[in-house]
């Protein structure tokens, strides 16, 4: 099962030269919303529940992309037995779907 | 270890040429969306009268032309064919008969749009009992597809085709891996007058299973994607086959595409892709065949340039 949170090393810099290393926690959720940004070239819908799809923000090559790079940021592989649209097609399934993983 | 060649293809398509521009008010888009959704910018739709026999015999033809085979010579003739695939005889039997084949066996292969890719791997296989095997996917897709918007944008009509033979040629075929998944079957089907389609599941198993099934044939001969000189792949969509390149790690120039003017046309598009390529293009480095369609249905095949006899150049 994936942990709904999880943490990101970060580098901070000043004038150009990294001055701290700081960790940051990451939800889950905003990850996701991040990804969906990214591949959609446009922000993730407020509701969770929303079909990505039907909203119209991802179109069918979008979804292959997506599920890319979900297995990239959360280092998993989504095996072809789990390569159905109804899995991807809302934030709040993404989410049901990493937390059973 | 095959003994099979690929001597060369030959290819068919309809005069008719139908642009995105005539097809815009019908399927109530513009022509600039439907090539940004796609890549395509035209397609061939086959007259009326014009039946998937007469093509398949055409492009046939071609190929027996470019190959300097006589078609009574052919031990064996295999037909993809899903547009045609409704109802018995399918059209092998009467284009190996116009071709002059007398009583040689003729197959048909109803697979659409992977059926020229499991035509080619038969023909690899059977070429030693058969000698000379000429593979044909021939297509008429326009009547599925015309009154539906989504699907009418996308499909062409044509004919390809390939000679095999157990004779040295200018390609050896190496390796060739085959699947099949008969639990998406609903997802891309055609009933003899309506084509169905659920684009987001087929799209989706399409980018992850033609990369997936190259790199296993790939693996299986310890070849790299990068030292691949041309992937002559199934014609389905523009943006589909960009994506196949991004996960191989190739340019999207080594793979060959013509869907921009040919629309997909299912089985035939591959064989048509690869009459085109090897046209303009020496037989040097491995090439690489790949498809995917309904069924599920998917492969791919590896072959290499006939170094040994000389025969790598046209």
């Amino acid at each position: 099962m994936l942990s709904a949170t999880s943490f990101r090393r970060e580098i901070l810099y000043c004038g150009g030269a990294p001055v701290r290393l700081i960790v940051v926690e990451e939800n889950r959720t905003q990850k996701l919303r991040l990804l969906i940004q990214e591949v959609a070239g446009k922000p993730a819908p407020s509701d969770e529940e929303e079909s990505l799809f039907e909203s119209g923000l991802l179109d069918s090559f979008a979804l292959p992309d997506l599920v890319s790079a979900i297995e990239k940021a959360f280092a998993i592989k989504v095996p072809d037995a789990d390569l159905n649209p109804r899995k991807f097609d809302s934030i709040a399934r993404i989410e049901t779907y990493l937390a059973n993983r | 270890m095959t003994t099979a060649y690929l001597h060369g293809f030959g290819h068919y398509v309809p005069e008719c040429v139908v642009t995105n521009v005539e097809l815009a008010e019908r399927v109530g888009r513009t022509a600039e969306w439907i090539e940004s959704a796609s890549g395509i910018r035209e397609r061939r739709w086959a007259a009326k009268q014009e039946t998937i026999a007469d093509m398949g015999v055409a492009a046939a033809q071609d190929c027996l032309r470019r190959t300097g085979v006589t078609a009574d010579s052919l031990g064996l003739l295999i037909v993809a064919s899903g547009s045609g695939a409704l109802g018995f005889p399918g059209p092998a039997a009467e284009i190996a008969q116009r071709l002059g084949m007398e009583t040689a066996a003729a197959l048909d292969v109803p697979v659409a749009s992977a059926g020229s890719l499991f035509g080619l791997v038969l023909a690899m296989r059977m070429a030693e009992a058969h000698g000379d095997v000429l593979v044909v996917g021939s297509e008429k897709m326009s009547p599925a597809v015309a009154n539906d918007p989504n699907t009418a944008i996308l499909f062409g009509d044509g004919a390809g085709a390939a000679l095999v033979s157990s004779r040295q040629g200018r390609w050896r075929m190496l390796d060739a891996v085959l699947h099949s998944d008969g639990q998406y079957r609903n997802d891309l089907a055609f009933d003899g007058a309506q084509l169905r389609m659920n684009g987001l599941n087929v799209i989706l198993h399409a980018a992850r299973k033609i990369p997936a099934v190259i790199e296993e044939v790939l693996a299986r001969q310890n070849i790299a994607a990068a030292d691949v000189r041309a992937f002559l792949l199934h014609q389905a969509n523009l943006n589909l086959l960009t994506r196949v390149a991004k996960a191989l790690g190739v340019e999207r120039e080594r793979i060959f595409t013509n869907v921009e003017r040919y629309g997909n046309t299912s089985s035939a598009s591959m064989l048509i892709a690869a009459s085109e390529w090897a046209e303009t293009n020496p037989a040097a480095g491995p090439i690489v065949f790949g498809a995917f369609g309904a069924g599920f249905h998917w492969g791919a095949l590896i072959a290499t340039s006939n170094v040994a006899t000389g025969m790598q150049d046209p």
